[in-house]
């Protein structure tokens, strides 16, 4: 179910209304619960059989590292064994999909193509890391794990984040699950800013740019610049479709008494590539930040390995595991290595994480090769292979003939026509007081545009497929 | 709170003046009809080649019968006066406009129809019609199809839908709005940097993203995606769709009209063979043809003919040009005593 079809319309009504007929917490959460599994089984009801499998799993094996300190390291291990291995299994099924459709066709078992495609569970690389977050926590002492499995279980499926996050932490979630929630008006009050604006990236902003930069991505040889002009509308389009979701997530979330994290800080005003990725898909960030980047970088420096080894290492691993993460293909991996390999080059030329501009010129022009490296990156990214990308580089033409260069500045007429009311919005949030006039002028405006743009056929949000 | 009510103000006198103000700006009627609206043009071109060439056997399809049947090469094994009406990208509504409003307009008319399909696509009215398919419906359609209306477009829509079609011009009017939009974001830069605007940039966006400059593994990928529309739950289960969908409705207007009415399943490689289909398929495609049978429909199946292989086809549905001449000499074969025997 998606938050922008009328089915989840129908679904929230009746959730939010007995949500908060239901008063008392424990019955509160059982129907969040039954709520998130029926949300997450809408397409498929055997992905909640496997969630629910999981988290049952993980539930045990989190009390038995606190009960049976000896053996901690082996339920640590256990978890992690079956977490990665189901998110291995189901994401690499479908790049292995391929070669083992041939090696049965080459042994004379036919294999098809349609039914091994559909496999693929929305949202379980975002759940699985709130799961091994618990985990880790729970075997380092940072989290007391709690007793109870439909507190547990809400944690891990909560619905209004299970599709695409924000990845929460136990410590922040939990204990809101475990309070009494009573309605204010100030959950709505809060919610209905973020609902708008969801609403109006998603529908008005996202699905429309996608068309075009989808067009231009299936191009057998698109010239340099337009498929630079391209990367820049993908820029656009992914920002706008994952702060869209995850300000509907947020909003939902809030309408049900919680408070969850933000994802997104004007990640295209990033300077450097430390504080893009702390303005970026900031619950992931923090996440590889916290497990993956500080766990090895103190392994170097206990090891006392050389600096430049302990300074380029982690990063490269961390940037390597998100590229990874995003999907299983090398234009993912490639991207995060580049990450990688620019976290590693600034922090070599002094422009770390704590860098700051010594004047406004020297902000511009970092921002400017910053905002470059993002729009390179994300033609990557967004590339279908690698080996696509490298033809459209090695074919030399950057401008091409006419009719390429008018559909490139058509490119570039839309992503700046799709972009500008960000770009206001973001001006207005710098310049002008939350409650001011202006603000809701432009959310008017923002519903209106809104009610035009909508399709009943609005496709998923992007981030439902990492 | 005095933000949102501000806000909740400021939009219902936004809407207000936009739904007094688009259905004059738009020249649309209010309430408007749910669903699209069709002009009285009906394409003649068929109606006047099978009046022509006194076709006694039209067929329908789309580009798989463009690409896989030879039309004069069927009319001369046959020895009978064909005509392929193809339209790429048609489906079942399709059929159903052009045999109400070319076929049975032609005079004399046919004396059989074939209907080149795959799997559910017959009783699956809802594919293949919305965004640029109403512009390619338009040109079958009369400005009164009400079986049309109500079976691809009102028996999807849910209330809150409707609703805001009939009475709310912002959206009934979407498309003229985000045309509009579009429009603008398009020429936004170049009516600033570039002497290419409107037409010129309609022609340079077509020769650009020709099909022929498309990634052929991407028009496969879009093709099969497009395609498992047909392999939901509700499109396999037959019962639940037959009823709904435009099979009965051809089925009548053939059987009232005295056209015999030939249903041919095309060979695809969607799937590998029977076996391989999802069990619902299967049940689907028995199901339909008890159907088909208790109708007196005849049914022709290449579904896995081993003698159209993998070789005959340029991707999972279309054939080249040998696959075109084999299916063309094995239709006529199967056709051949169907066509001689009495009706």
């Amino acid at each position: 179910m998606i938050f922008t079809s009328y089915d989840f319309l129908i679904f929230f009504v009746v959730v939010f209304s007995l949500y908060w007929l239901a008063r008392r917490r424990q019955w509160q959460n059982i129907l969040l619960l039954v709520a998130s599994y029926i949300f997450y089984a809408w397409v498929h009801p055997w992905y909640a059989l496997m969630l629910g499998l999981s988290t049952l799993a993980d539930y045990g094996l989190a009390l038995g590292v606190v009960r049976n300190q000896s053996r901690a390291r082996l339920f640590l291990t256990l978890s992690l064994i079956l977490n990665l291995g189901l998110l291995g299994f189901f994401k690499y099924y479908n790049f292995f999909s391929e070669g083992l459709v041939a090696a049965l066709t080459d042994i004379g078992i036919q294999a098809d193509a349609l039914l091994v495609r559909i496999l693929l569970p929305a949202g379980l690389s975002f759940f699985t890391l709130k799961k091994l977050g618990y985990l880790i926590d729970v075997s380092r002492g940072d989290l007391e794990p709690t007793r109870s499995l439909l507190d547990f279980s809400l944690f891990v499926a909560f619905f209004p984040q299970i599709n695409a996050g924000p990845i929460d932490r136990a410590q922040k979630l939990l204990p809101q699950i475990q309070s009494d929630r009573v309605w204010k008006a100030e959950n709505f009050y809060s919610a209905w800013p973020l609902i708008v604006m969801g609403f109006f990236k998603k529908v008005v902003i996202a699905d429309t740019i996608r068309v075009v930069v989808d067009r231009v991505f299936s191009l057998k040889e698109p010239t340099i610049a337009l498929l630079l002009a391209a990367s820049l509308g993908f820029a656009l389009q992914i920002l706008a479709d994952f702060s869209a979701y995850t300000d509907l997530a947020r909003a939902i979330a809030r309408l049900f008494g919680f408070d969850t994290s933000e994802n997104f800080r004007s990640p295209y005003l990033a300077l450097t590539p430390t504080d893009f990725w702390n303005r970026w898909h900031i619950t992931l960030s923090t996440w590889l930040r916290d497990y993956i980047f500080f766990p090895l970088r103190r392994a170097f420096l206990r090891a006392h390995t050389p600096r430049w080894l302990t300074d380029s290492i982690p990063p490269l691993v961390t940037m390597f595991v998100s590229g990874l993460w995003h999907g299983a293909g090398w234009t993912f991996v490639v991207w995060g290595l580049a990450y990688g390999v620019l976290i590693v080059l600034y922090q070599a030329i002094g422009m770390g994480g704590a860098w700051k501009p010594a004047h406004k010129l020297s902000g511009f022009a970092a921002w400017l090769v910053m905002f470059a490296f993002i729009v390179i990156t994300f033609a990557i990214f967004r590339a279908p292979t690698l080996e696509w990308l490298f033809t459209v580089l090695a074919s030399g033409s950057i401008f091409g003939s006419l009719d390429f260069q008018a559909v490139t500045v058509v490119t570039l007429s839309m992503t700046a026509f799709y972009a500008a009311p960000l770009v206001v919005k973001m001006l207005m949030d710098r310049t002008l007081r939350a409650d001011s006039f202006w603000h809701d002028l432009y959310y008017v405006t923002a519903t209106v545009a809104m009610l035009a743009y909508l399709n009943s056929s609005s496709p998923d949000f992007i981030y439902f497929q990492f | 709170m005095r933000s949102f009510l501000r806000y909740l103000t400021l939009l219902l006198v936004s809407l207000a003046a936009l739904t007094l103000g688009l259905p004059r700006v738009f020249n649309v009627p209010y309430p408007a009809q749910a669903g699209p609206t069709f002009d009285n043009a009906v394409r003649s071109r068929y109606t006047n080649i099978l009046e022509e060439y006194q076709v006694e056997l039209a067929l329908m399809g789309d580009s798989v019968l463009e690409q896989g049947v030879d039309g004069e090469a069927l009319s001369e094994a046959l020895d009978v006066p064909s005509y392929a009406i193809a339209v790429p990208g048609s489906t079942a509504p399709f059929w159903y406009l052009i045999l109400k409003n070319i076929i049975l307009e032609a005079e004399p008319r046919p004396d059989a129809v074939l209907i080149l399909y795959r799997d559910t696509i017959l009783t699956l009215p809802d594919f293949h019609v919305n965004g640029g398919y109403v512009n390619e419906l338009d040109q079958f359609a009369t400005a009164r199809e009400d079986v049309l209306i109500e079976r691809a477009y009102l028996n999807f829509m849910n209330p809150l839908e409707k609703f805001a079609l009939a009475w709310f011009p912002l959206y009934s009017s979407r498309q003229q709005v985000t045309d509009l939009a579009d429009y603008y974001a398009r020429n936004l830069l170049p009516a600033l940097l570039s002497a290419c605007r409107g037409e010129c940039l309609d022609r340079a966006h077509a020769a650009i993203f020709h099909i022929d400059n498309v990634v052929p593994e991407f028009q496969e990928a879009a093709l099969v995606e497009d395609e498992e529309f047909l392999f939901t739950a509700r499109a396999m289960d037959f019962h639940g769709t037959v009823e709904e969908s435009f099979l009965p409705e051809i089925i009548r207007l053939c059987r009232e009209n005295g056209i015999r009415l030939i249903l041919v399943h095309e060979r695809t490689l969607l799937f590998a063979n029977a076996a391989a289909e999802p069990k619902a398929l299967r049940e689907y495609k028995s199901e339909m043809a008890e159907y088909l049978e208790a109708n007196e429909v005849p049914l022709i199946d290449f579904s896995y003919d081993p003698r159209l292989p993998e070789e005959y086809f340029t991707d999972v549905l279309h054939m080249n040009a040998a696959g075109k001449a084999a299916f063309t000499q094995l239709l006529s074969e199967a056709l051949m005593p169907m066509l001689q025997a009495e009706p």
